[in-house]
């Protein structure tokens, strides 16, 4: 179980951090949460796109640096009366290195629900292969 | 002299304690002991327009099949849980995005008319419409002048 002081001091931090629920996310882009996980023939990384349509997703590969941004139509209603706002509708962007045993050419993608997800194959020689041992 | 956390035409400036507490409550109870995954999930605006309370949510992944939205006094609950897409085996480089069960609980200022409430969802943010009862929208009240005494009354 948690250790209850961690509990009591992240109760207090948390309660210092949402004390201020007109603050939001300051920065021109905002970091999507990806996870990334690695299979025998491919890489697959998923990232949350909330809010982005399949054609506002532009997704490069270029010198090793794998990039994703996607644009925010909507913007926040003007002359309402804001009671909570955590979030704010911004252009997604982030950029990966990503090593020689990808194969650029097969690279796919899929928007669904607010969710990309990326595929990117392994090259045959990066792929892990079984050396069958010959008995002597 | 009481302040009343609850006069929400005057006493905004209760409003981030209130609101803390809602929120520190909802985390402890249920997404606190979600390892690795925000305190806050999913991410919230409600704003107020005359008639109604609107509240959008950041939910990519999820379908309305696996959102539950209740109403019960002002209190406006959601619930929900993203689940686990992949092989628990497989080896994550990097795992950021949040996984396991949610609530969010918002304590709405005025009384809806629950039986309105509505809900779509597109690429993953949800908006829920949730309509002021007929006593709780603002209401104009016409004051005459004129030499005669009247009394104002409300239709």
């Amino acid at each position: 179980m948690e250790n209850p002081t961690e509990s009591k001091e992240m109760a207090r931090r948390s309660a210092e951090d949402i004390c201020y629920p007109e603050q939001i996310r300051q920065t021109v882009h905002v970091h999507p949460d990806v996870d990334i996980l690695e299979r025998p023939d491919e890489l697959l990384l998923r990232a949350d796109l909330p809010g982005v349509g399949a054609d506002a997703i532009d997704i490069k590969l270029e010198n090793g640096t794998l990039s994703i941004s996607g644009k925010v139509h909507q913007q926040l209603p003007t002359g309402v009366n804001f009671i909570v706002q955590e979030f704010e509708p911004k252009d997604f962007y982030r950029e990966f290195a990503v090593g020689e045993g990808v194969d650029a050419a097969k690279i796919s993608a899929e928007y669904s629900d607010g969710v990309l997800t990326l595929h990117l194959p392994k090259t045959e020689s990066a792929k892990p292969r079984k050396i069958q041992v010959a008995k002597k | 002299m009481v302040m009343s956390s609850w006069d929400w035409n005057g006493g905004d400036r209760l409003r981030p304690v209130r609101l803390a507490w809602d929120r520190l409550f909802d985390d402890l109870t249920e997404n606190y002991f979600v390892l690795g995954g925000p305190l806050l999930f999913p991410a919230i605006n409600l704003w107020e327009d005359n008639d109604n309370f609107i509240v959008q949510a950041e939910i990519p992944g999820l379908k309305m099949e696996d959102l539950e939205i209740t109403a019960q006094g002002r209190d406006l609950t959601l619930r929900g849980e993203r689940k686990d897409p992949g092989d628990a085996s497989e080896s994550y480089q990097r795992r950021e995005r949040f996984v396991g069960p949610f609530v969010r609980i918002l304590t709405l200022p005025t009384d809806v008319d629950a039986g309105k409430i509505q809900a779509s969802l597109e690429n993953g943010i949800l908006q829920i419409t949730v309509p002021k009862s007929a006593a709780a929208k603002p209401r104009r009240i016409d004051v005459k002048s004129s030499g005669q005494k009247e009394v104002a009354k409300e239709a």
